[in-house]
């Protein structure tokens, strides 16, 4: 399955590649930001994992361009950024995020994640 | 000029502002009198407006000069610190940048050398073992360099707080001063993006599972649309 990593921190796309590289995904492609990550998704993504706070294009308002999207109903996205106000993740939940990780992430949390949201895109 | 002297101008100009507008009321307070009392009173008045006059203008004058003491104070002291800390600022999240890139670039090599001697050495013993660990060791350390992510995010609320206090300093510089123009010595620094700030401003590394806890309440008692 393909990966779609969006973050304007080329840090923490590293981080999050080699997190996902550690249980086993190869296929990932990454963008800066939201704007970037638009042009780069096709039919062939099976999951992003995206931050919130980004120039150009932010996480929530991507969130929202990928649901309008024909090919963009229902792929797996998950949220993963350091905002954890409550009204900030109904936010997020209502952009049509799934799921959603609070910065700094374990890799536990990462695969737990992964595994949820996956096995529950297979049996919808 | 310290940022002492600047409060003392500013004093200074708030007093003399005081001692004019209490003149200028005496003056006022005088009118009706001289009104009152007949054509002699009104000539004493007009004799002495010159005098007034005179005194007002170099009260103004005063005031001016201080005024523009207090934008040189504001400008060549608070406005240059501020300038200088956010540039100071940047250079801390380039340099952490920087190193947590070799620090990635370095635990990227590790991983290849204990792929290396995986090769070499087979699967099977403790050598295994003391390999899986050190990988185990290495992802540690790779996810505990989100630090850089989240002080950066700080760093960058904390940049956007002094171009903030930089704006309104200079927008008070013009309301003190606006003949003086804008100033040619000090650099601009970049506007303000309040619109679509590119950190959060609550960006933190405490109490990680308390807030991913929060997450994963309201996620799990949201019915899904």
């Amino acid at each position: 399955m393909k990966f779609l990593v969006i973050d304007d921190s080329a840090t923490m796309r590293r981080i999050v590649v080699n997190s996902l590289q550690r249980i086993g995904v190869t296929d990932i492609v990454e963008a800066g930001d939201g704007k970037e990550a638009l042009q780069k998704f096709d039919a062939s993504v099976g999951f992003i994992i995206t931050d919130w706070n980004m120039p150009n294009l932010g996480g929530v308002d991507f969130a929202r361009a990928i649901r309008a999207r024909d090919d963009g109903k229902t792929v797996p996205i998950l949220m993963m950024t350091t905002r954890s106000l409550k009204e900030d993740i109904i936010t997020a939940l209502e952009s049509g995020v799934n799921n959603y990780i609070v910065k700094p992430f374990t890799p536990q949390v990462l695969k737990d994640k992964i595994d949820a949201l996956t096995a529950a895109n297979v049996a919808g | 000029m310290t940022p002492n002297r600047a409060a003392e101008v500013l004093y200074e100009s708030e007093a003399t502002l005081r001692l004019v507008d209490r003149e200028l009321g005496e003056l006022k307070a005088g009118e009706p009198a001289a009104a009152n009392d007949g054509a002699a009173d009104g000539r004493t008045i007009l004799a002495s407006l010159p005098y007034i006059l005179q005194l007002a203008n170099a009260e103004i004058v005063q005031v001016i000069t201080s005024l523009r003491e207090s934008r040189s104070a504001l400008e060549h002291s608070t406005v240059e610190r501020i300038q200088h800390t956010h540039s100071k600022l940047q250079e801390v999240t380039s340099a952490t940048e920087t190193a947590t890139n070799g620090i990635l670039d370095a635990l990227d090599r590790a991983q290849g050398l204990i792929d290396e001697l995986d090769a070499d050495t087979g699967d099977g013993g403790r050598s295994k073992d003391v390999r899986n660990s050190l990988r185990d060791e290495i992802f540690g350390i790779i996810g505990a360099l989100q630090f850089q992510d989240i002080t950066t995010q700080q760093i960058n609320y904390a940049s956007n707080v002094l171009l903030d206090m930089e704006a309104k300093l200079l927008r008070l510089m013009q309301i003190l001063d606006p003949g003086a123009g804008k100033s040619d010595a000090l650099p601009q620094l970049p506007p303000l993006n309040d619109a679509a700030p590119t950190f959060d401003m609550h960006a933190t590394v405490q109490d990680q599972e308390k807030r991913q806890s929060v997450a994963d309440e309201v996620f799990s008692s949201t019915p899904k649309a």
